[in-house]
């Protein structure tokens, strides 16, 4: 029974100091007069404590550019609270060295390794929804992976493509750019037709894109594209599929 | 023979010239203000050395993932059972991003229940399934259950569009909702979330817009 008890407390601490060992906390001396903090994160919570030059607080963790913290007293009544990012510039590390917050607005795109873009528009008549995952190469270029649906009244279209972007001015807030891809397209006719050709029909495309996106604000982008999808058929002639697209786009 | 005297002067008078920027340079340098160097010297950045918080391991909790139980009301074929997964990014304080999962087994329209026994649907295709991608914005709030028991809260509405596949169909599906979060804890929060899903439907004849209404209760975590 002893035994039973110890091995679990032995696991109950591997746990405590496995979950404090992940919350990495950092503490910090404050430089300016004071720093306002919210009771939570973001501005339109209350400001219900000052934290004072010279007071040291632990800096727990960061929800959409807020930072938790707690103040560091001797006593028991310490106060945990949320701080903007921007005030971690009036903050020192313990060696006098001052902390720079993450980059923000415009810098924290231009230096972003993935987007997800969300769009909706027209292919050929039908709604189309287009899910687009890029992998940010260089300045200029990026991989896209996108799936788009557009459900129709008789048939049902999904594609997927893989392209290579190319902004053309990558630190002007409104670029354009280009694109060239290929991919594939399912067809399928709706359930309410004629039985006959119920089958999936699966044809190779290529499609090309020009687009335009601008910085809008707080991390979010907006774009406006158009694709010329070409489907390789196995009739005699190729299709040709118009896409209307405007949408927005978040970045990590 | 000649002595190249030139030379010496040259190389005494270039070390000179060396050592007095470099010790120039350096006092330059400890002084305060930079002022006296500019015209000269490239900008410099007059802030003291900053190092990124980025460098530091602190932790972010900007995605919500959860899972949610609930009714849905499928125009026709009464309520029904729903469970569904949520995955959400919060892009800033007020706007997130969410793709949601959800299925459930339609019942028997009132045509079905009266006829005893003609079957509109299979049992296959009696399921109902969806998928779709919103955008939400939160209005941040508190609510106080006692005096020192206070939680932070987000009163939220949600816009997005997607895919439900049901009577063996795919339907391109638009999605409006409203919804309450309570963070119990800083990573936990209970969600109630009222949805309407809105689609072209032909199922039991006419093509007419269905509206299918949904209420869950979902459990989130961020990390």
């Amino acid at each position: 029974m002893l035994k039973l008890c110890k091995s679990m407390l032995m696991i109950t601490a591997l746990m405590l100091q496995f979950f404090s060992a992940s919350a990495a906390e950092l503490r910090v001396t404050v430089t300016t007069p004071f720093i306002d903090v919210h009771s939570g994160p973001a501005d339109e919570f209350p400001v219900f404590h000052v934290i004072a030059q010279g007071d040291e607080i632990d800096i727990l963790k960061e929800r959409t550019g807020w930072y938790k913290i707690r103040t560091v007293t001797n006593r028991d009544d310490e106060i945990e609270g949320w701080i903007y990012k921007e005030n971690l510039t009036a903050t020192v590390l313990s060696d006098g060295v001052a902390l720079k917050p993450p980059s923000a607005g415009f810098d924290e795109y231009l230096s972003r390794d993935f987007e997800i873009t969300l769009m909706g528009g027209l292919l050929d008549s039908n709604n189309a929804l287009t899910v687009t995952g890029s992998w940010v190469w260089n300045k200029n270029l990026s991989v896209d992976a996108s799936y788009t649906q557009a459900l129709g009244d008789f048939s049902d279209n999904k594609l997927w493509s893989v392209r290579m972007r190319h902004t053309l001015y990558p630190t002007w807030k409104v670029s354009p750019y280009l694109a060239l891809g290929t991919g594939e397209i399912r067809t399928s006719p709706n359930a309410n037709l004629v039985q006959s050709g119920d089958e999936v029909r699966k044809s190779s495309s290529y499609e090309v894109g020009v687009g335009v996106r601008y910085y809008l604000t707080d991390g979010i982008l907006i774009k406006a594209e158009y694709r010329g999808v070409i489907a390789l058929t196995d009739r005699d002639e190729q299709e040709r599929l118009d896409q209307w697209l405007v949408g927005a786009s978040v970045f990590f | 023979m000649q002595i190249p005297t030139h030379s010496i002067v040259n190389y005494s008078a270039a070390k000179l010239l060396a050592t007095t920027s470099l010790l120039l340079g350096i006092s330059f340098a400890l002084l305060p203000s930079a002022g006296y160097a500019q015209s000269d010297v490239p900008e410099i950045d007059p802030a003291v050395d900053r190092r990124s918080i980025d460098e530091f391991d602190i932790d972010s909790e900007n995605i919500e993932i959860g899972i949610f139980g609930g009714v849905i009301g499928i125009e026709d074929f009464g309520s029904d059972t729903l469970v569904g997964a949520r995955i959400g990014y919060h892009i800033n304080e007020n706007f997130f991003l969410e793709a949601s999962y959800g299925q459930s087994t339609a019942g028997e329209t009132s045509f079905e229940v009266l006829s005893g026994g003609a079957q509109f649907l299979t049992e296959e295709e009696r399921d109902y399934v969806y998928y779709d991608i919103s955008v939400g914005y939160n209005f941040n709030g508190e609510v106080f259950v006692t005096d020192s028991l206070v939680f932070n809260t987000d009163f939220f509405v949600t816009l997005g569009a997607g895919n439900t596949d049901f009577a063996g169909d795919e339907r391109f599906t638009v999605s409006a909702g409203v919804g309450y979060r309570i963070l119990v804890t800083d990573y936990l929060s209970v969600r109630i979330d009222v949805r309407d899903h809105i689609f072209n439907s032909d199922i039991i004849g006419e093509e007419k817009s269905v509206h299918n209404l949904s209420g869950a209760l979902s459990l989130t975590v961020f990390f």
